[in-house]
């Protein structure tokens, strides 16, 4: 076969097929072309209905019967799928079978046969033909049909009550006594039914079987059994992901999802969970699956710049998918190289540059997912037109408020998925969109109709998901006047030293923010740092004095309130998160002097020794004192106690500190501690974050939500640090004010978005 | 896909080919005629089992074998009969032999609410079992496939699909030692086609319903949201008309009666149009099951056998209850009536019967309670309802 041949995707053979079926009168075969489109494709679920088409083109309906077979093995049947079904049996003169098919369906309508044939309208003359002939004798029997006496009672008045026939009784029942007044009843009776479950079991060959000997051996048992297996796996019925899901439950609303997702979405759909329900497991768990059949080699992961960590952390623990991401020193280095990985994670926001988009757009990704995909709701943005071109087999769309303003966005996000779904923009309009009112269905039976075909929303209401209450304190502590001198005087220098390097590039700006957030950690931690500082840039003394300094100072309040929340209910375990290895080395030697008994979890542990520590937290000793890696892909939920001595500036750290404790699973309510010194920058974090979004009565998820409406391809912990920086106070101030009012606007705006996806998609999406 | 592989060199194997693995992910393949002719290959081969990531790399032209296409199919049939139906027989290890308290644990064991029963005796033994594997294809407005194992004691006729669900996975990984073929006893095969025909039904049912429960609450709650949507529109229509009749309901005249008849006919058609759209979803949400028997095992377990007097009246039974050590649980007790998968059992007067309790309920026509299993129909009214 020809390398161009290979090369073409499913959607150009479907092109090349719908090509050939309007150009091919009399006499040419389209069969082969199909047969020849099914080897490059060979499971996807359009190529198979249209090469049954092509083989009933070419009157040969037991190929086309082999193709309908393979798709009903792997595909949830469609109209499509069934019309062309009874175009088969038609060929096989099973004209009574084909006809009820037809009428199952409704599809004995012409025009609605024409509107679901593969073989376009071109075709519609051949269509009309077989369609003629199934028909046929159903129509000249039309008074026999139950829909038709249906129909024709809808159109004259009953019998009952106009004939001069009917019965006296009925007759007294139907007609209103004269002058009596007629009481309206209370509604219209229910009808009370249930769906009926019917089962069908042929036992003569099992019994025929019985009565022969069994074989004595077990080897071609095994293999039908395994025969069995794959047979379920190659419909999805079984999925090969779970047994190879780490530390996570999968729960069966994402169990659904997921097979709803490879059979009938085939790859292709907008994943709309609430928030909490674990989007970021079900793509986890789609992108496993097609990696483990073999139907995927490369990935593209597209997220806000704050969420990359979470994706890049949950892909290499929970699914072993190794990944590499744009915070990886190579995007800078070589990006070259780096958009030629097999599996990549990036931030949207770089991505879309020109540059890096050039890169993207040269190649090809078997699966894109889109996390946070309502940024994509404008067609003329960047973000959208990069996902658009991209060339991708495979797309998942995850945002749990996807449509932000108005319908259009849906609109946008749809179309991306399914071109062609909704028609044009124009028509769009036209028929969905009330005038004046871009938020109102005008048709809305008909759009979620259309919306189920490439959208999946489950609801903690359906999935009867109870989150556990949330109980956060912020304790602020007064530092020491030493240690409040040294903290001022390390602000000031940086400021100095930020304002005087300006334009030196991100390694510098790196360096400060160590500077600064360890500062906030500990005194061990702010004096190791500024140490390291002192020795690269040697021409500058002061930073010398100011390591010393802080090396002088003790732990403080921080210290004295961890040691009392630590004390207090002793048999409740505690997890203590610290993000620099100086304080963690420094708490532990703590702890130890108190005799408080606890484990440590960090990066330097290997996987066994990491296991160990959680086995000994879970069993042996109240407290772990842990890193930011602390409990990554481990169950850890039988902790209900968070105790953050130092506070991480991007909001999604701090969440998914949290989330290691709550998630789906906790059952009891879960406490949060935050341990901040007064007149640092972390107690400006804090205090936005409290104030504006409420953080911690957030469900886990929501608040990258929320924050990416404000951040660009600069995370929120660069735009305090910006504040931050400022030199005077009063633009200090005013630069922390205009966060505030960022994150005002993007929480309102994300609530408002709740509220308008609530009313427009309520629970009708679900995936079971 | 390593479990496609191991199968496909499997089949290869035992239809005479030769097989050699080969990194990563594929087989090198040397195959006699007869199999050459079957798969349409030559007789040197090498497959690859990497689906995508083959694409990138293949120079030697392997065949791309995967779960896309029919490939399936294809080695399916290479399978012909084979494997519908093996002997197995389980040893029994370093399980304990006998339960550490038997009575404690028949007492847990076997609930008879009117009867009471004596231990007479106990033996180690070997309980002959049939195994069977199930495919069941559930079709509504969705499609759900899957495999249910259930099985029996053809000895003393009780349900072990729990024990057999703890059996199977230890069975699947351990060896699977020859053995004699010779045993074979025609007359059992008659009573195994009474067992099945009496028991296996409404046990798949059962469990089908267990396995397809999310399946079907899902499904109920779309069709609830549906016949509430359609009664909530058809509602309206003949509310609307209702408040018209009402209005004309002491109107004088030809004109008002002609529009009170107008008016009750469209009344009328909307309760109609009403009833049809509900027989339309009914219609709609129907599942249907179709189950395929894919595989028996004709299983000898080592197990402790238990012999128990039944006593109710003035009759006597003697039944047989199994331990099976390898699972450290007992059987459920035999069951002539219902499922038979509880321990709870009721014992009727004239013949002994062990039915569940809905076995000997009273009749739901005429109230006389009777044992199902001596009666198909209720024997005062005749009411087979019942």
């Amino acid at each position: 076969m020809p390398s161009d041949v290979q090369s073409q995707s499913w959607e150009d053979w479907v092109r090349t097929l719908i090509a050939a079926f309007a150009e091919t009168r009399k006499g040419t075969r389209v069969l082969p072309i199909a047969e020849e489109a099914l080897h490059a494709c060979p499971g996807n679920g359009a190529i198979l209905l249209l090469a049954a088409t092509a083989a009933l083109f070419d009157e040969q309906p037991e190929r086309a019967q082999t193709f309908l077979k393979r798709f009903a093995k792997r595909f949830v049947p469609t109209r499509p799928y069934h019309l062309v079904s009874a175009l088969t049996l038609a060929q096989h003169n099973r004209h009574d079978a084909a006809r009820t098919l037809l009428k199952q369906h409704d599809l004995q309508d012409f025009f609605s046969a024409l509107m679901v044939f593969p073989g376009g309208v071109e075709r519609r003359e051949w269509l009309m033909k077989w369609h003629d002939a199934i028909l046929r004798p159903a129509r000249r029997a039309v008074p026999l049909q139950p829909e038709f006496r249906n129909r024709k009672a809808k159109q004259r008045p009953p019998k009952s009550l106009t004939a001069p026939r009917q019965s006296a009784a009925r007759r007294a029942a139907a007609a209103p006594v004269a002058g009596a007044a007629v009481t309206p009843r209370r509604g219209l009776p229910r009808v009370d039914v249930d769906i009926t479950f019917t089962t069908e079991f042929d036992s003569a060959p099992l019994i025929a079987a019985l009565a022969g000997p069994p074989e004595p051996e077990g080897g071609w048992y095994r293999l039908r059994e395994s025969l069995a297996h794959l047979g379920l796996a190659q419909g999805f019925d079984e999925l090969l992901c779970l047994s190879h899901l780490r530390g996570i439950e999968s729960f069966w609303y994402q169990i659904e999802t997921v097979r709803k997702v490879l059979r009938q979405f085939r790859g292709r759909v907008l994943l709309a969970d609430e928030v909490g329900l674990g989007k970021t497991i079900e793509a986890g768990m789609v992108l496993k699956e097609y990696l483990l059949r073999g139907m995927i080699e490369s990935v593209l992961v597209l997220a806000p710049a704050s969420l990359i960590g979470q994706w890049h952390e949950e892909l290499e623990t929970k699914f072993e998918i190794p990944c590499s991401t744009t915070q990886d020193a190579l995007f800078r280095s070589d990006p070259d190289r780096f958009w030629q990985g097999r599996r990549i994670v990036a931030s949207i926001a770089a991505a879309r540059r020109s540059e890096h988009a050039r890169r993207l757009l040269a190649r090809s990704f078997d699966l894109v997912i889109v996390d946070e995909a309502h940024h994509l709701r404008d067609r003329a943005s960047q973000s959208y037109k990069l996902v658009d071109s991209l060339n991708k087999r495979f797309l998942l769309l995850l945002s749990a408020t996807p449509v932000q303003n108005d319908l259009e966005e849906l609109y946008n996000l749809l179309t991306l998925l399914k071109p062609g779904i909704f028609k044009t923009l124009k028509d769009f309009r036209a028929e969905y969109m009330k005038p004046g009112k871009p938020r109102q269905p005008a048709n809305p039976e008909r759009l979620r109709e259309l919306m189920r075909s490439a959208m999946i929303r489950n609801t903690r209401a359906v999935v009867a998901l109870k989150l556990p209450r949330r109980h956060a304190a912020t304790i602020r502590i007064e530092p020491s006047e030493a240690e409040r001198h040294c903290y001022g005087e390390l602000a000031e220098a940086v400021r100095r030293f930020a304002s005087a390097s300006e334009g030196h590039g991100g390694r510098e700006r790196l360096a400060l923010r160590h500077l600064l957030g360890s500062a906030g950690s500990s005194p061990a931690a702010a004096a190791a740092t500024v140490r390291r500082f002192a020795e690269r840039h040697p021409e500058n003394s002061d930073w010398i004095g100011l390591a010393e300094r802080w090396s002088l100072q003790d732990g403080g309040g921080k210290e004295a309130q961890l040691l009392d929340l630590l004390r207090r209910n002793p048999a409740e375990k505690k997890l203590v998160f610290v993000h620099y290895r100086e304080t963690l080395e420094h708490l532990a030697g703590l702890l130890a002097r108190e005799n408080i008994a606890f484990a440590r979890f960090d990066g330097s542990l290997s996987g066994a020794e990491k296991d160990a520590a959680i086995a000994a937290f879970r069993d042996d000793v109240p407290v772990l004192l842990s890193s930011e890696s602390g409990g990554e892909g481990r169950n850890i939920q039988f902790c209900n106690t968070l105790i953050n001595f130092d506070v991480p500036w991007n909001p999604m750290a701090i969440e998914q500190r949290i989330g290691r404790i709550d998630r789906i699973g906790q059952t009891r309510e879960v406490f949060v501690f935050n341990l901040v010194s007064r007149g640092t920058l972390e107690e400006q974090v804090l205090a936005l974050l409290e104030e504006k979004i409420s953080m911690f009565e957030l469900v886990v998820g929501e608040a990258g939500a929320i924050l990416g409406s404000i951040e660009d391809d600069r995370d929120f912990s660069d735009l305090v640090l910006d504040a931050w920086l400022e030199v005077t106070e009063s633009a200090r101030h005013g630069a922390f004010e205009e966060i505030g009012r960022q994150l005002d606007a993007a929480r309102g705006q994300h609530e408002d978005a709740k509220v308008l996806d609530e009313a427009l998609f309520g629970e009708e999406f679900e995936a079971a | 896909m390593s479990e496609l592989r191991e199968f496909v060199s499997g089949v290869l194997e035992r239809r005479g080919a030769v097989v050699e693995t080969c990194e990563p992910d594929g087989l090198n393949v040397l195959l006699p005629g007869p199999l050459q002719d079957a798969m349409r290959w030559r007789e040197f081969e090498c497959l690859d089992f990497r689906g995508a990531q083959a694409e990138l790399s293949d120079p030697r032209r392997a065949i791309r074998i995967g779960l896309e296409g029919d490939w399936l199919e294809q080695f399916g049939a290479l399978l012909d009969e084979h494997g519908r139906w093996a002997k197995r027989e389980l040893a029994l290890g370093d399980a304990p032999a006998a339960p550490g308290a038997p009575e404690r644990m028949l007492g847990h064991a076997l609930d008879l609410q009117n009867a009471v029963w004596r231990l007479q005796g106990q033996r180690a033994t070997t309980a002959r079992c049939l195994v069977l594997a199930i495919r069941y294809t559930a079709i509504s407005d969705e499609k759900r496939e899957g495999l249910v194992w259930v099985g029996f004691n053809r000895q003393t006729g009780a349900v072990l699909d729990s024990i057999v669900a703890k059996l199977l996975p230890g069975m699947r990984e351990s060896e699977w030692p020859a053995s004699d073929s010779s045993v074979h006893i025609d007359t059992e095969s008659r009573q195994e086609s009474a067992l099945l025909a009496t028991r296996l039904g409404p046990l798949l049912e059962y469990r089908v319903r267990q396995e397809l429960d999310l399946f079907l609450r899902a499904m109920r709650r779309r069709f609830e949201r549906d016949r509430a949507r359609v009664h909530a529109y058809h509602d309206d229509l003949w509310a609307a008309s209702q408040k018209r009749l009402a209005l004309l309901a002491n109107a004088p005249g030809e004109k008002a009666e002609a529009d009170r008849k107008r008016e009750q006919m469209r009344a009328a058609a909307v309760e109609r149009e009403y009833r049809s759209k509900i027989d339309d979803l009914r219609h709609n949400y129907a599942l249907r099951v179709k189950l395929t028997w894919v595989q028996a095992l004709d299983l000898y377990l080592p197990v402790r056998r238990f012999d128990l007097l039944i006593r109710r009246r003035k009759g006597e039974r003697r039944i047989a209850l199994d331990w099976h050590p390898l699972v450290r649980m007992a059987e459920p007790p035999p069951c002539d009536w219902g499922i038979g998968l509880g321990t709870t059992r009721v014992v009727c007067d004239d013949k002994l019967h062990l039915t569940e309790p809905e076995g000997q309920s009273p009749c739901t026509e005429c109230g006389k309670p009777f044992c199902r299993a001596c009666d198909h129909a209720c024997p005062r009214c005749e009411s087979k309802k019942s």
